[in-house]
């Protein structure tokens, strides 16, 4: 169906034009259609919510389900018939309890990881979690002067670490000693001094 | 690529929200004779959409110089007799925002590549999310959590199948024997339960409205 003005987008093709799933004849009519319709932008933006909200969902819980099974089959791979019920039971509570501690413990720190952020638009991009990380940061068009002030902050805004460093022409490199936990992170430019950010970049450890 | 239905449906409630349909052939014969109130329609009409598509794909960052450099382009080639159907205005523009997308692309590849980078770098781009935004994230991806543990396993293994692993509506259907209704009316349940909960925690919130 050729796409004309007094119409919309269905869910469906919002949706799978969310999903980077729509089909290239497809694209054309809806992209046309979302040059000028306010409404099906606004439902774009709705739909664009509702899918990273389940794809991250979704994952989510595959990655839960998945410890409890390795849980479970440690917990079933110990049981010994013989032992009475309130000892088995209690086994297999001790060994589940320590299986899912030692999951959660968090792997001994590596080695450092180079990592390099670029100034441009894109979908986060992750790095390996329990390593300390050498930053070199996309200073293009700061106008930075001698010194510059690096801040990692954490998803809720705490700062982890931050330091003083001299740009490189066009870069910083920083160096930032503590190993980053699973989760999302923000590294931010600053003038010395000044709390606001210049420009900021999103990690993920994982 | 997944098959679809109509991409365009007539039926969609909001007959209210539909915008007036401008002559695009008038329109352009308008602009051609240098009419001053043409060329303001040919900005009401489509510079927020560029501006909407120009910023999902490229992000917030020199937006207003792109948009005004894809309406510079799309007025010019107008006046100038480019084009050739003018009923196609919408499709013309839309070439023109694509490629101005894929020229920055082309510039921001050119540029990475002439960078020297450290040994064992993985370039990591600016994701454009601040700590308020991934907060909001967080919430959402909460929210959506609810929603799949509150519905049956097998449920919640068809949307992880289409939302997750990007099977297409026909296979997870014919795998878990679903007709195309029963997999739609589970898609809109679950984004009905989405969009209520959202609702319930803004209130409890008590979220001021400006």
């Amino acid at each position: 169906m050729e796409a004309t003005f007094e119409d919309h987008c269905t869910d469906d093709a919002l949706e799978l034009y969310a999903l980077g799933r729509l089909g290239g004849k497809h694209t054309e009519a809806l992209e046309e259609h979302l040059l000028i319709c306010e409404p099906c932008r606004e439902r774009l933006d709705e739909t664009d919510i509702f899918v990273r909200a389940m794809k991250g969902a979704a994952a989510r819980l595959r990655l839960e389900q998945k410890t409890e099974s390795f849980a479970a089959r440690v917990a079933r791979a110990f049981q010994v018939p013989a032992f009475p019920v309130w000892a088995a039971s209690a086994a297999c509570l001790c060994i589940i309890a320590v299986s899912a501690v030692r999951l959660q413990q968090p792997a001994p720190a590596g080695a450092s990881i180079a990592v390099s952020l670029h100034a441009e638009r894109g979908a986060s991009q992750t790095v390996a979690a329990h390593h300390p990380l050498v930053l070199s940061l996309d200073a293009r068009g700061l106008s930075l002067g001698k010194s510059a002030h690096i801040v990692l902050v954490n998803a809720g805004g705490t700062t982890l670490e931050q330091a003083d460093v001299a740009p490189d022409n066009d870069q910083v490199h920083a160096r930032f000693s503590r190993p980053l936990d699973p989760g999302d992170y923000f590294v931010r430019i600053c003038r010395p001094g000044d709390a606001d950010p210049l420009r900021e970049f999103a990690l993920r450890a994982q | 690529m997944a098959s679809v239905g109509p991409v365009i449906d007539e039926n969609l409630p909001d007959t209210d929200a539909r915008p007036q349909q401008p002559d695009w052939v008038d329109l352009v014969n308008r602009i051609q004779r240098d009419d001053p109130q043409a060329m303001e329609e040919l900005y009401q009409v489509f510079t927020r959409g560029m501006r909407y598509y120009l910023c999902r794909q490229l992000g917030p960052q020199d937006l207003d110089d792109r948009v005004h450099d894809c309406f510079l382009i799309v007025a010019q080639a107008i006046r100038r007799g480019e084009l050739r159907e003018p009923e196609r205005l919408m499709g013309f523009a839309r070439t023109i925002v694509r490629r101005q997308i894929a020229g920055h692309i082309d510039s921001a590849v050119t540029n990475r590549r002439q960078q020297v980078d450290l040994d064992t770098s993985a370039p990591v781009p600016d994701g454009g999310m601040n700590p308020e935004a991934a907060a909001m994230n967080r919430q959402q991806e909460q929210l959506a959590v609810s929603v799949l543990k509150a519905i049956s396993r097998r449920d919640r293994e068809i949307l992880t199948r289409f939302y997750l692993d990007e099977q297409s509506q026909e296979q997870i259907c014919q795998d878990m024997s679903l007709t195309e209704t029963q997999f739609r009316l589970l898609k809109s349940r679950a984004k009905a339960r989405f969009g209520e909960l959202g609702k319930r925690r803004l209130s409890r919130r008590n979220v001021p409205v400006y």
